[in-house]
């Protein structure tokens, strides 16, 4: 303020200059307008907006308008140590808390939600020793990854990795028969939509075939030809080390497979004791739940990977199991090269046979008297044992004579012998020696020394809490 | 430490008590905490680092005084550079060139000569010292007219200092020589122990001074004090008030923000996600920092403004030509805001209170609810897990009052370790023990562990009077054997031979009374005993006719007469060597004793342990009569092949559970300390700042206070792996690791120099900056733990411990402030 002016001339001034700051307020923003209308249409152009990228997340946006710009990676980078160190101090909801904040902060930095989702779901859970709280975890960090992909819909990496926690951690845990149980009661009253299999938007009780749906949407996802790093604006960017999906890249022979794999353990499943206290299905339902398996299994064989070696050339598993097709001219060397190297690497023969096997009626039947046979075993009804198990091993006989890839191969010939065991077992209960000719001799002389346990089956992992009905165990 | 390890080599000698207490008070890094549980020896090292503010302060304003008086003398012309920024310049230049020169020495990448025999780094050490001291005599001594330069109190306090500075040499040499003449040592003292006896008295010395100064100021303060008028503060402070609520709407906008906040919870709180034991803890915790944060906010930007604004506005005109005493003007302004700190504060705190008991209670009763349906339909797993769940969360919503043990363990062969089994946890929070084998963790309560040193405090024995409910049988039976050990005692001091006649005479007054007290305790007792047995009996009976109509009331009954049971509670980990019978949980058992009593049959339980939750069981309270506070409580693990972990603080026994709210509201006492400090802190920067200035050094002062405390923490003990701020630098350009040594290359050895100059002076700042996390008790009510009062005296004295040295410094530099000029 100058000293030497009057009274009146510094009240002139100061006017002056508060009308050359509005104007230049006025500008500033005029400038401002065709700015940002220009930038939003870029945006749009490169489907950056928060809107086209996922859903709109109010607290992440306060947060990250809070961090003004550039100090976001660094608090990142304080939270990610921090979450770290809470890691060691056993503090799991405060880790849970400090990686909700990154997420809010950096919501597509990918590796954050694939690391973090894996650790909430696998590390964490494991530090819990009651099951029912291993289940709160895997399922805190399923329910990570599917905001990862709320927030991504572009990435088929974090879909693929929600499949694959649905599918694997739930269901092939050591305790994955109390898992899948506690799925099966899962009521979601958080309201997650935690059972819903995205595909037909319906709840579903197993986790196998929620994690169907999952893999088919990763797979769909990529069909439709999304690519992450496809955005034009990302494609301008020059980067050092570019990231590209680590999923469904052309000729990811185990992307594909998963959904025919998922269907396949849940008919599976159904044949046993998989949920604890749950009773198995078997009779049209668990036919028709072969059939689709099977289904899947040709889907997967029918589709055309591109050869490793050449791209142009389309290789089909399925032409694996048509001796005709295979042989016929129109195939080049390296063509039959790869589809006998790529069906042996993903055991197509094998599954495809199986379910083929186990869809037809005869093969659900023998299953069932298998259960029973196990059933009446269980509860020292050795007569009835012997009798379910040798009918169910007949059928078996007369199912494997048909299928002869299934047959062979090592998986079955464990499982069959076990069954044959079993029954070796029952007789000797009630005072008989095993037939001279004993239905796969062979199979039995190779685990007569080593029982196998099902380690997914709560006949042979638990008590059960009552002897399951023989009568409620039939078709239903 | 040359002292310390020059004891420690004779350790049969004791000092005499005035050289103890001399050396005591002389080194920061010693305290006696014996005195006043503890207080007093916080007490000590406080005066003690806050006298050598005074003396560094004292000081630098007179260094800082001499400067602008040399720039004045130049008429009129204002020079940079004077005699005694000259001679700073020197002395740091000197001080980094020795730092350089030892590296260099360090890495061996030239030879460097010796001169007349002495290293140069340490005769420029020596140089340095000798400079450093005659600057700071002539500053001592340098008078100038105003203000107060020469004044004769200032003269006296430089003597004192003098004083001061001999009598730490005085009390080293006496320590010394007294160490001799144990040790039998004769003749002259040797020129290295004259160097030893020099520094280290000089170093005493300087606290001593620290304390004369710190005297001569708080005598200042007292005085000032002592003129302080209510009515003139109030009216400050009201003003304060009333200026941050009309012109910056302060209070208003905070509230406004926090009710935003409230609103959408959601968004950062992650709503149903969190699991329900965590829920409370969640919501506490984020409640109370963000209200500390808005509060902090709002005063980072009135306390650092309000001195400043008055002065540019030349309000401050108005107010010094008043009868106003300065320190009245601190203080003012500081209770103002502080009660508008309390008023917001409260309307936060309630208002976060509801909000939280309204959360968690609606996640409790619908967890409830779950627990219910899930029962109706037969799924009691779930409705255990859900009740369970309810349960933990009920109980932290509460106040709970922890009696901790002293945790031994013993191994699988019987044999006691102060440790049990590492399972090979990154952080060794917890021990292990094996299931299904003689390892065992035992808490003693009321006694402390002879062996390991470790002292018994009140935290330690049980509240006997609390826990066991008064008319009750333990209860009486509890004062019945007190008096037994009273009267056994008595008798045998009495049978202690050549006992003198008075005392003899004491000692029966007191055993005839404590007869009496026996007897009258007796007639108690018996009554209850007698109805206790009665409808004992009666239970008994009819029990076995088998009816139940009448049970339940004489149950009742009968359990009036009793104290309750004793709840402890536990948390631990459990480690599985095998996956073990799928589903089913690890066992465990407690068994309850007391040491006092052998008589007294034990009490067991088993339990299953849930890894992570709170487990509550309980002991009968008959266990605790004729306790005298002490306790054994050992936990074994009986599945085999599995083990559990714990700590010491795992397992406590519960002697109160007060209410949530009166805990909320006392847990908010931190928030309300650590705005007191950054009020202190921002008008301490506003007497000699201009505002934003003092804006950014109070801000600063907040987010080192608040976030780096930790790592100065570690920076002061020499922990953090890859040196100071220089070569840390340069191992961030390079990509270099932390651990690998850098090349001596002349970058490097510079960086090293300049760290070495800057670390100390870096690592004091653990010292300066105060630590505001520490205030904060929000995590103790999060968990469900009372806030109890002893933590909040020491709460309070911390927070004062920063405030009230921090106004006193504001004073002062305001009173020597030219404000008129």
């Amino acid at each position: 303020m100058s000293t030497g002016s009057s009274p009146k001339s510094t009240a002139q001034t100061s006017r002056t200059r508060q009308l050359v700051y509005a104007l230049g307020i006025v500008l500033i923003f005029g400038a401002m307008w065709p700015y940002t209308e220009w930038l939003q249409r870029r945006k749009v152009d490169a489907d950056l907006g928060e809107a086209s990228i996922g859903q709109i997340d109010g607290g992440s946006f306060l947060l990250k308008l809070a961090m003004i710009g550039g100090f976001r990676g660094v608090v990142a980078d304080v939270l990610w140590n921090d979450s770290i160190e809470l890691q060691k101090q056993q503090e799991w909801d405060k880790l849970k808390e400090k990686v909700d904040f990154i997420t809010k902060l950096q919501p597509h930095f990918l590796s954050v939600w694939t690391f973090q989702g894996w650790n909430l779901a696998y590390n964490v859970a494991v530090e819990w020793d009651d099951p029912a709280d291993k289940y709160t975890w895997i399922k805190n960090g399923i329910t990570f990854l599917r905001q990862g992909v709320e927030k991504n819909r572009r990435s088929p990496d974090l879909i693929w990795d929600t499949a694959w926690t649905y599918y694997h951690k739930i269901g092939f845990s050591d305790e994955a028969i109390i898992l899948r149980r506690l799925f099966y009661d899962d009521r979601d009253l958080e309201g997650l939509n935690f059972k819903i299999d995205p595909i037909t938007q319906e709840p579903r009780d197993d986790n196998f075939l929620v994690s169907k749906g999952w893999y088919t949407r990763a797979i769909r996802l990529v069909d439709e030809g999304v690519q992450r790093m496809d955005s034009r604006l990302e494609g301008e960017v020059q980067y050092v080390d570019k990231m590209p999906d680590r999923k469904g890249r052309p000729g990811d022979l185990n992307f594909r497979v998963m959904p025919a794999h998922a269907q396949t353990r849940y008919a599976l499943s159904l044949e046993k004791m998989s949920v604890k206290d749950l009773t198995p299905t078997f009779g049209d339902v668990a036919q028709a739940e072969w059939d689709h398996a099977n289904r899947d299994w040709k889907e997967f064989g029918e589709y055309e990977f591109p050869a490793f070696n050449n791209p142009d050339e389309k290789i089909q598993l399925d032409l694996s199991t048509d001796k005709e097709r295979f042989k016929s001219p129109e195939l080049s060397d390296n063509q039959r090269y790869w589809v006998n190297r790529w069906a042996d690497q993903m055991n197509y023969r094998y599954w495809k046979d199986k379910t083929d096997a186990e869809r037809e009626m005869t093969g659900v039947l023998a299953r069932q008297d298998f259960y029973e046979g196990t059933v009446a075993l269980k509860e020292a009804r050795f007569r009835d044992s012997v009798t379910k198990y040798q009918e169910g091993i007949n059928r078996w006989q007369d199912l494997l004579e048909r299928h002869t890839v299934y047959r062979d191969d090592d998986l079955n010939k464990r499982d069959t012998g076990e069954i044959v065991r079993r029954y070796v077992f029952a007789l000797k209960q009630v005072g008989e020696t095993p037939p001279d000719d004993l239905p796969f001799k062979e199979l039995y002389e190779g685990v007569k020394n080593e029982p196998f346990r099902d380690p997914f089956d709560q006949l042979d992992m638990m008590k059960l809490k009552e002897a399951p009905k023989s009568a409620a165990a039939g078709s239903r | 430490m040359p002292w310390l390890s020059l004891w420690a080599q004779g350790t049969t000698v004791t000092l005499p008590s005035w050289i103890q207490w001399m050396i005591v008070w002389a080194d920061p890094q010693f305290t006696d905490a014996r005195l006043l549980g503890g207080f007093f020896g916080g007490f000590m090292t406080w005066s003690k680092l806050l006298g050598l503010f005074c003396l560094i302060s004292w000081l630098g304003t007179r260094f800082f005084n001499l400067f602008l008086r040399s720039q004045q003398s130049r008429s009129g012309q204002s020079v940079v550079l004077n005699l005694p920024v000259i001679g700073l310049l020197l002395f740091v230049g000197i001080a980094i060139l020795t730092a350089f020169l030892s590296i260099v020495q360090q890495a061996a990448v030239f030879p460097i000569p010796l001169i007349a025999g002495y290293p140069i780094p340490a005769l420029l050490v020596g140089i340095e010292f000798l400079l450093g001291f005659l600057a700071l005599e002539a500053v001592m001594w340098s008078s100038y007219r105003r203000p107060q330069g020469g004044s004769a109190s200032q003269r006296g306090l430089a003597l004192g200092v003098h004083a001061a500075l001999a009598a730490g040499v005085f009390v080293i040499y006496k320590a010394f020589e007294f160490n001799r003449n144990v040790r039998g040592l004769k003749g002259s003292i040797a020129s290295q122990d004259w160097q030893l006896i020099l520094t280290d008295g000089l170093r005493y010395g300087a606290t001593y001074a620290g304390l004369v100064v710190l005297a001569y100021f708080a005598l200042g303060m007292f005085k000032e004090a002592l003129s302080v008028r209510w009515r003139r503060l109030y009216s400050i402070a009201w003003q304060t008030v009333l200026d941050a609520v009309r012109r910056m709407w302060a209070p208003w906008v905070v509230l406004v923000l926090f009710v935003l906040f409230l609103a959408f919870t959601n968004w950062f709180l992650g709503g149903p996600g969190t699991r329900t034991p965590e829920l409370a803890r969640r919501y506490i915790e984020t409640l109370s920092w963000v209200s500390s944060l808005l509060l902090s906010l709002m005063i980072l930007l009135l306390a650092p403004m309000s001195l400043p604004t008055d002065i540019r506005t030349q309000v401050i005109y108005t107010i010094t030509t008043k009868p106003v005493n300065r320190l009245e003007l601190i203080w003012g302004r500081l209770i103002g805001y502080m009660g508008l700190i309390t008023a917001v504060l409260l309307v936060m705190g309630l208002v976060s209170m509801f909000f939280v008991e309204r959360v968690v209670n609606s996640r409790i009763s619908t967890t409830r609810e779950q627990a219910v349906a899930s029962r109706e339909v037969g799924k009691l797993d779930d409705a255990r897990r859900s009740e369970e769940q309810a349960a933990q969360l009920e109980n932290k919503m509460s106040a709970r009052v922890p009696v901790f043990g002293f945790l031994s363990f013993t191994d699988s062969r019987g044999k006691a370790r102060r440790k049990g089994i590492d399972v090979g946890q990154e952080q060794k929070l917890r021990s292990h023990i094996e299931g299904a084998s003689a390892s065992k963790a035992s808490w003693r309560f009321g006694q402390a562990p002879q062996k390991e040193g470790r002292t018994l405090t009140a935290e330690n024995v049980l509240p006997i009077e609390r826990l066991l409910k008064p008319g009750t049988l333990e209860a009486v039976e509890d004062s019945l054997f007190r008096a037994r050990y009273d009267q056994a005692q008595i008798k045998m001091n009495l049978e202690a031979p050549n006992l003198k006649g008075s005392e003899r005479r004491r000692l029966e007054d007191r055993l005839t009374k404590v007869d009496s007290e026996v007897k009258r305790i007796q007639a108690e007792l018996e009554p209850i005993q007698k109805q206790e047995r009665d409808l004992r009996e009666q239970i008994q009976k009819l029990e076995g006719a088998g009816k139940s109509a009448d049970l339940t009331s004489l149950r009742a009954e009968r359990d009036k007469l009793h104290s309750p049971p004793i709840p402890v509670e536990m948390v631990f980990n459990v480690f599985r060597t095998s996956k073990g019978e799928l589903g089913e949980a690890v066992r465990a058992s407690m068994v309850v004793s007391n040491p006092l009593r052998p008589d007294l049959e034990l009490h067991r339980s088993v339990f299953p342990v849930i890894e992570y939750y709170t487990i509550r069981r309980f002991f009968p309270s008959r266990m605790l009569v004729g306790s005298m506070g002490q306790l054994a409580i050992e936990i074994q693990c009986i599945t085999p092949s599995q083990f559990i972990g714990m700590s010491e603080k795992d397992l406590y026994v519960l002697s109160n559970q007060g209410s949530f709210r009166t805990n909320y509201i006392a847990g908010l006492t931190g928030v309300w300390l650590q705005a007191l400090v950054i009020t202190s802190v921002g008008l301490f920067a506003g007497t000699f700042l201009s505002w934003s200035v003092a804006f950014l050094l109070t801000l600063a002062v907040f987010v080192f206070g608040q976030l780096a405390i930790g790592f100065l923490d570690q920076f002061n003990q020499m922990g953090v792996v890859g040196g100071g701020p220089f070569e840390s630098l340069i191992r961030l350009l390079t990509h270099e690791n932390l651990q690998s040594n850098l090349a001596s290359t002349p970058a490097v050895m510079a960086a090293k120099s300049f760290d070495l100059f800057l670390t100390p002076i870096l690592t004091r700042l653990i010292y300066v900056i105060p630590n505001i996390s520490a205030l904060d008790v929000s995590n103790q009510v999060a968990l469900g733990f009372a806030v109890t009062t002893p933590t909040l005296i020491g709460q309070v004295l911390l927070g004062l411990g920063y405030a009230l040295p921090l106004t006193a410094f504001a004073y002062y530099i305001f009173k020597n402030r030219e404000i008129a000029a």
